[in-house]
C-alpha cells in the first residue's frame, strides 16, 4: 500500500516539468494588496498569526507551516502559505480575485485561518465553517448531505462560489457541503450578509467564496498525508505544486477517502434503547484538482482550474428505518479558464467555465446538469474611484428524469460596481446587478455600502460598517421544470437587507479582534413546496422576516515562547414567517424549522515550539422541527480536542496531528432521528516537502 | 401436505392451550384507556414523527405523545393505523414495523420489524393477526409486491406472507372470512383463515379503500376511482359476493374515508377538492342513509381534513385536521347535523380514530 503511494509520488515527480528559479523572490514578492490594504486589515478575519513581527524562533515550525504573508519569511519553507491571493503577480498589475472585498467595504468577512485549514484538512467544508462561525448546517447524518442555514435563511439562500463561479447545483439551488473537502481550497472566505449585487442569485444569507491560488515564490513543494479515523475512516491526500519555468505555475491535488462509517449509537426509538451499529452509511470519495497558471506576458495571465470530484455514498437511514439501503452517487467536473490582462485602458478579465454535475440516487434516477458560463469583467480606477462592470452568461442544460426531455435555461447577468476611497476615513461603494431569465422578472439588485474608520492607527483599528441591499434568488430548475408540480411562472424571491457592524482590531504583542454585526432582512415570495392534489407544488408562499446579530472575538497572548489563543463566536437569529398566501399557514409568526435561534462556539488554542493543542466547544441551540414550533430537537454542545506536532527534517516537515471529536461522548441529533457518532478519533500524518 | 398437516397439529396444540387458559381465567384488569378515543397521528412522511394521542371522555382532557410518555421513547413512526385484539394493541408503522402494546396500560410488549415493508392495517382472528402490506415501491412508484402477512400471535412471528393484489388497505373479519380492499385495483379479496388463501374476489369500482358493515350486514365500500373514473360508494351483498348498488361520487372526489353510525344505517364519507393554488384542500363530510345513499347531504366543510370517524356510543362525527402536515393537527367533533361540539389539538398529521367504549 505504502509502496504504491510512493510509486505514485515518484511518478508525479517524474512527469512534473523542471522547476526553475523564481525571479520574483529576488525582487521580493510583490505586495498583493489593492486599495483595501491601504486601509489596513479587513475586519472579521479569523485568527491570523505568523504574519508579523515575531521572530522566527518564536513559534518555530508552526509559523512556517501557517505563514500568511510570505514577505516576512521568504527564506523559510512555507508550505501551507496559501493565503497568498491569486494576484497576478506582476509589477503594475494589482488587479486580482479579491475584488469582492474591495467593492464591499460594508461587508463582514471571515477568512478561515491557515491552522484551522490544516487541522480540518481531513474534514469537509461544513465542519470548518461551523467551527469558527455561527452558521448552522443541517446534516442528514455523519458525512451525509449537509445544507447551510446562514443567518436564519434556508439552504438555497447562500451563494457558493468556486473561483468566482456559482457552484450551487442549479436543480436544487444549493450545495451539499459534505462534498467539499477542506483541502481542496486555498482560501475559504465567509461573507456575512446579502451580496446578490456582487454574486448574483442565492446570496441572501451570505456567500462562501472558495478559491485556489498560486504562490509564485515556490519552486517545488507539496505534501502527502494519510489520515486514519474511527469507524474505518481512511483519507489520503497529495499535493504537488510549484513553478515550471518562469511563466508557469502548477498545482495538483488529489484526495481519496474511504469511510465505513459504522459508528455506534443509542437507538432512542427502540425499546430498551439499544446501542446499535449504524448500517448503510459508508462513504467513498476521491477527487483531483489541477491548476495551471501561465504568465502569458508581463501584463496578462491565463489560469486554468479543474476539479473533479467523485462520491459514492450509502445514504444513512434514520434510526427508525435502519434497514433502508439507499445509495447516492455524485460526480462533478468543474473547469474554469480565466484570462486577465492589464491593458492601458484598464483591466479585462475573460472567464469561461464548464460545470457538470451528475447525481444518481438509488441507481434509479439520474440528475445531470451542464452549465456553460461565460463572464467578462472590466475594472479600472480613476483617481480615488474604482469601478468594475461585467456580465455573466449561463446556459444550463438539465437532463433529469422528472423534467420534460432536455430542459435548458439561459441566465444573463449584468452588473457594475463603484467604490470611492477619496476620503480619509470613509469608504463608499455602490453595486448593482440585474439578472435576466425568460419567464419572470428578476428584481434589480442594488447595494450601497459604507465603512468608516473611527480609529486607525498603528495598533488599533475600529471600523463602523453598513450596507443596504436588495437581493434575490431565482427559482431553481426543480421549482420550474419538475414533473409533476414545477411551475414556470414562479416569481424569484426578493429580499431587502440591512447590515451594520462594528469591528475592532488591536495588534501589538497581544492581539485582539472583535466584531459585532447585526442584520435585518425580509424575503418576499419565499418559495415553498406544498402538498398538492396528488403531488407537491412549489409556490411563492410566504414573507419571512429575520433579524439577529453575530459576535466573534479572539485574543492572542504570547508568554515567552508560548502562544495562547482564545476565540469565541455566537449568533442569534430569529427568522419568522410574517405573511402567507394561506391564511391558515401554521408557520405564521413562528421561527422557521431547523434554524436555531442560538448557535456558538469557543476555542482555546495553545502553541509552543512545534507543538499545538486545542480544546473547543460548539453549541447548537434548539431547533424546531415543524413550522408550528410544537416539536423540537434539544440543543447540544460538543467538546473536541486536537493536538499536533511538527518535526523538521532538514527542509522537510513531518506533521502529526491527533484529534478526539465529541470528547464527552454526547448522544445527540442534528436532525430528527439521524444518528451521530459518539466519541471518535482521528490521527493524521503529513509529510511536507520543499525543494 | 406435510405443511398443512403440521400447521393443523400446531393448531390443535394451540387450541388445547387456549382451552386450558380459559379454564383458568385471569382477573380482568380495567384499562385506564377504556373510555375515550385514541387518535392516530401519522406524522410527516420524511420525519417519522407519528404519535399517539388519547382523549378521555370522563375528564374531557387530551393527552399527546401517549406512547412516548408511557414507554420513554418516541413512537418514531409513520403511524398508519391502530387496532386492538384481545389484550393487545397493534400500532402499524408504515416504516415496516409493528409496535405491540398492552391494551391495559399501553406499555410496549414487543416489536415486529422484519418481514414488513409498508404495512397498513391489522385485524385479528383466532390466534392470528392479518396485516395488509403495500410492499415496497418500485421505480415508478407502484407497489407490485403487496402482501398479506399472517402473524402468529403466540410467538409474534410472521408465519406466512401471501402475495396480494396491489395496495391492500382496509381489512375486516366477518363470518370467519377475511375481506381486504386493494386500492390500486378494483378488487376486494376474500381470504379463508382456515387454509389461508384467496377463496373469492369481488369486483368493485377502481380504488377501494375502506368499508363498513351496515345493520343488514351488507358491506359498503368507498373507492377513490382511478385516473379517468371517479370515486364511488357501493353496496356489496356478501352472500353473493357482488355489488348490488352503485352511487357515483365523481362529483365530490371521495378521499377514501368512510364511517357508519351506531345503529348501522347512516354512512359518512369525505370529499376532497383542492384549492386553485393547491395550497390546501377543501374537504366536505357527507352523510347518507343506507336506504337512499344517492341522496347524500353535506354536513361539514373545512380545509385540510384528513381523518373521519364516528363515536359509536355517542353518535358524534370526528374529523381530523392535519393542517397540511406543517405542524400539529386538530380534532373536531360535530353532531350529525354538522354543528361543532368540540375541538382540541393533537399530534402531527391526525388520520384515524380508535374508540374505546367500556
Amino acid at each position: 500500500m505504502l509502496f504504491r503511494r510512493l510509486v505514485i509520488l515518484f511518478f508525479i515527480f517524474l512527469v512534473s516539468p523542471s522547476f526553475a528559479e523564481d525571479p520574483f523572490i529576488k525582487d521580493g514578492p510583490t505586495h498583493q494588496g489593492g486599495p483595501r490594504l491601504k486601509e489596513g486589515l479587513t475586519a472579521r478575519k479569523g485568527l491570523t498569526f505568523g504574519s508579523d513581527k515575531r521572530s522566527a524562533d518564536d513559534l518555530s515550525l508552526w509559523d512556517e507551516l501557517h505563514v500568511e504573508d510570505d514577505a516576512a519569511l521568504e527564506d523559510d519553507i512555507s508550505i501551507e502559505d496559501d493565503l497568498v491571493s491569486d494576484t497576478i503577480r506582476m509589477k503594475g498589475l494589482t488587479i486580482h480575485g479579491e475584488y469582492f472585498e474591495r467593492f464591499s467595504p460594508g461587508s463582514s468577512i471571515n477568512n478561515a485561518d491557515s491552522i484551522d485549514k490544516f487541522a480540518f484538512q481531513s474534514y469537509n467544508l461544513n465542519d470548518i465553517i461551523s467551527f469558527k462561525n455561527p452558521i448552522y448546517f443541517k446534516s442528514y447524518g455523519n458525512g451525509m448531505l449537509s445544507s447551510i442555514s446562514f443567518r436564519g435563511t434556508g439552504a438555497s439562500h447562500t451563494a457558493v462560489l468556486w473561483n468566482g463561479i456559482n457552484v450551487n447545483q442549479p436543480t436544487i439551488g444549493q450545495s451539499d457541503f459534505s462534498l467539499f473537502p477542506v483541502l481542496a481550497f486555498n482560501n475559504i472566505r465567509i461573507i456575512y450578509g446579502a451580496s446578490s449585487s456582487k454574486f448574483g442569485t442565492d446570496a441572501i444569507g451570505g456567500g462562501i467564496l472558495l478559491e485556489s491560488t498560486a504562490d509564485w515564490n515556490k519552486t517545488l513543494s507539496g505534501s502527502i498525508g494519510q489520515y486514519l479515523g474511527s469507524f474505518n475512516n481512511f483519507l489520503t491526500v497529495l499535493n504537488v505544486k510549484g513553478k515550471a519555468g518562469e511563466k508557469v505555475y502548477l498545482n495538483s491535488k488529489f484526495y481519496r477517502r474511504k469511510n465505513k462509517n459504522d459508528f455506534e449509537y443509542t437507538n432512542i426509538t427502540k425499546a430498551g434503547q439499544p446501542v446499535e451499529k449504524q448500517q448503510n452509511a459508508s462513504i467513498f470519495q476521491y477527487g483531483i484538482l489541477q491548476d495551471v497558471y501561465i504568465n502569458t506576458s508581463s501584463r496578462s495571465q491565463l489560469a486554468v482550474k479543474g476539479w473533479f470530484n467523485f462520491s459514492n455514498r450509502e445514504v444513512q437511514p434514520t434510526m427508525v428505518n435502519e434497514d433502508a439501503d439507499e445509495t447516492q452517487k455524485d460526480k462533478s467536473l468543474r473547469l474554469i479558464v480565466d484570462y486577465g490582462i492589464n491593458s492601458g485602458i484598464g483591466y479585462f478579465e475573460l472567464k469561461g467555465s464548464y460545470l457538470w454535475d451528475y447525481m444518481l440516487y438509488n441507481n434509479a434516477s439520474e440528475i445531470i446538469t451542464r452549465q456553460y458560463i461565460g463572464q467578462l469583467n472590466y475594472e479600472n480606477s480613476i483617481n480615488d474611484w474604482e469601478f468594475r462592470f461585467g456580465s455573466n452568461f449561463n446556459h444550463i442544460v438539465a437532463e433529469v428524469d422528472n423534467y420534460d426531455d432536455q430542459t435548458a435555461e439561459n441566465r444573463t447577468d449584468i452588473y457594475g460596481g463603484l467604490v470611492n476611497n477619496s476620503l480619509n476615513r470613509w469608504q463608499f461603494s455602490l453595486n448593482i446587478r440585474q439578472t435576466f431569465v425568460k419567464g419572470y422578472d428578476a428584481p434589480l439588485s442594488p447595494s450601497a455600502g459604507i465603512r468608516y474608520s473611527i480609529i486607525n492607527n498603528s495598533r488599533s483599528l475600529l471600523f463602523l460598517k453598513g450596507q443596504a441591499a436588495i437581493n434575490y434568488r431565482v427559482p431553481t430548475l426543480n421549482d420550474r421544470y419538475w414533473v409533476p408540480g414545477g411551475r414556470i411562472d414562479l416569481k424569484p424571491e426578493k429580499s431587502r437587507n440591512l447590515d451594520a457592524s462594528l469591528s475592532y482590531e488591536y495588534k501589538s504583542r497581544i492581539k485582539f479582534e472583535a466584531e459585532l454585526s447585526t442584520y435585518y432582512y425580509n424575503v418576499d415570495n419565499w418559495i415553498l413546496w406544498i402538498p398538492g392534489p396528488t403531488y407537491w407544488i412549489p409556490e411563492n408562499v410566504r414573507k419571512v422576516e429575520a433579524y439577529g446579530f453575530d459576535i466573534s472575538s479572539s485574543v492572542e497572548v504570547p508568554i515567552g515562547s508560548y502562544l495562547s489563543q482564545l476565540s469565541v463566536n455566537y449568533g442569534y437569529s430569529r427568522s419568522i414567517v410574517r405573511e402567507s398566501i394561506n391564511e391558515d399557514d401554521i408557520g405564521l409568526n413562528n421561527q422557521l424549522p431547523y434554524t436555531p435561534v442560538h448557535i456558538g462556539g469557543l476555542e482555546y488554542r495553545g502553541l509552543i515550539k512545534n507543538w499545538y493543542g486545542s480544546l473547543s466547544m460548539n453549541y447548537t441551540g434548539l431547533r424546531y422541527v415543524t413550522a408550528d414550533n410544537e416539536s423540537d430537537l434539544p440543543s447540544y454542545y460538543l467538546l473536541n480536542f486536537r493536538a499536533g506536532k511538527n518535526i523538521k527534517i532538514k527542509r522537510q516537515l513531518l506533521s502529526i496531528d491527533f484529534r478526539i471529536n465529541n470528547l464527552l461522548n454526547t448522544s445527540y441529533q442534528n436532525m430528527k432521528f439521524r444518528a451521530m457518532p459518539g466519541r471518535n478519533y482521528m490521527i493524521g500524518i503529513n509529510f511536507l516537502f520543499d525543494k | 401436505m406435510w405443511k398443512s398437516f403440521f400447521s393443523g397439529l400446531v393448531m390443535v396444540f394451540v387450541m388445547i392451550l387456549f382451552v386450558q387458559c380459559n379454564d383458568d381465567p385471569e382477573p380482568v384488569e380495567e384499562s385506564f384507556f377504556n373510555y375515550g378515543v385514541f387518535i392516530v397521528n401519522e406524522g410527516n412522511f420524511t420525519d417519522s414523527d407519528g404519535s399517539l394521542s388519547y382523549y378521555d371522555f370522563d375528564s374531557a382532557r387530551v393527552g399527546n405523545n401517549v406512547f412516548e410518555t408511557i414507554n420513554n421513547r418516541p413512537l418514531a413512526a409513520i403511524f398508519q393505523s391502530m387496532a386492538f385484539y384481545e389484550q393487545n394493541g397493534y400500532i402499524i408503522d408504515s416504516n415496516g414495523r409493528i409496535e405491540i402494546v398492552s391494551k391495559k396500560d399501553m406499555t410496549s410488549v414487543g416489536t415486529i420489524s422484519s418481514g414488513l415493508a409498508l404495512p397498513r392495517y391489522f385485524a385479528g382472528h383466532t390466534n392470528y393477526g392479518y396485516i395488509t402490506d403495500w410492499g415496497p415501491y418500485d421505480a415508478s412508484w407502484a407497489n407490485p409486491d403487496s402482501k398479506i402477512h399472517i402473524l402468529d400471535l403466540d410467538n409474534m412471528q410472521i408465519k406466512e406472507s401471501l402475495n396480494a393484489p396491489s395496495r391492500p388497505e382496509d381489512i375486516m373479519i366477518y363470518n370467519d372470512l377475511i375481506y381486504i380492499a386493494h386500492s390500486a385495483t378494483n378488487l376486494i379479496t376474500v381470504y379463508s383463515p382456515d387454509n389461508q388463501e384467496v377463496i373469492d374476489s369481488i369486483n368493485v369500482n377502481n380504488g377501494p379503500v375502506q368499508f363498513v358493515l351496515d345493520k343488514n350486514e351488507d358491506l359498503w365500500v368507498i373507492s377513490t376511482g382511478a385516473y379517468i373514473s371517479g370515486g364511488a360508494l357501493q353496496k356489496v351483498d356478501l352472500a353473493n359476493a357482488e355489488v348490488v348498488q352503485n352511487v357515483d361520487l365523481s362529483g365530490i372526489s371521495p378521499n377514501g374515508r368512510l364511517a357508519i353510525n351506531r345503529a348501522g344505517d347512516i354512512l359518512f364519507f369525505m370529499g376532497e377538492i383542492w384549492s386553485l393554488d393547491y395550497t390546501y384542500t377543501n374537504n366536505k363530510v357527507y352523510k347518507a342513509t343506507i336506504n337512499l345513499p344517492g341522496q347524500y347531504t353535506e354536513i361539514i366543510s373545512e380545509p385540510n381534513l384528513y381523518g373521519l370517524g364516528i363515536d359509536p356510543k355517542r353518535d358524534e362525527v370526528y374529523v381530523a385536521d392535519a393542517v397540511a402536515f406543517q405542524g400539529n393537527g386538530k380534532v373536531y367533533t360535530f353532531d350529525f347535523s354538522g354543528k361543532k361540539i368540540n375541538e382540541y389539538s393533537v399530534g402531527r398529521g391526525p388520520r384515524d380514530f380508535v374508540f374505546m367504549n367500556k
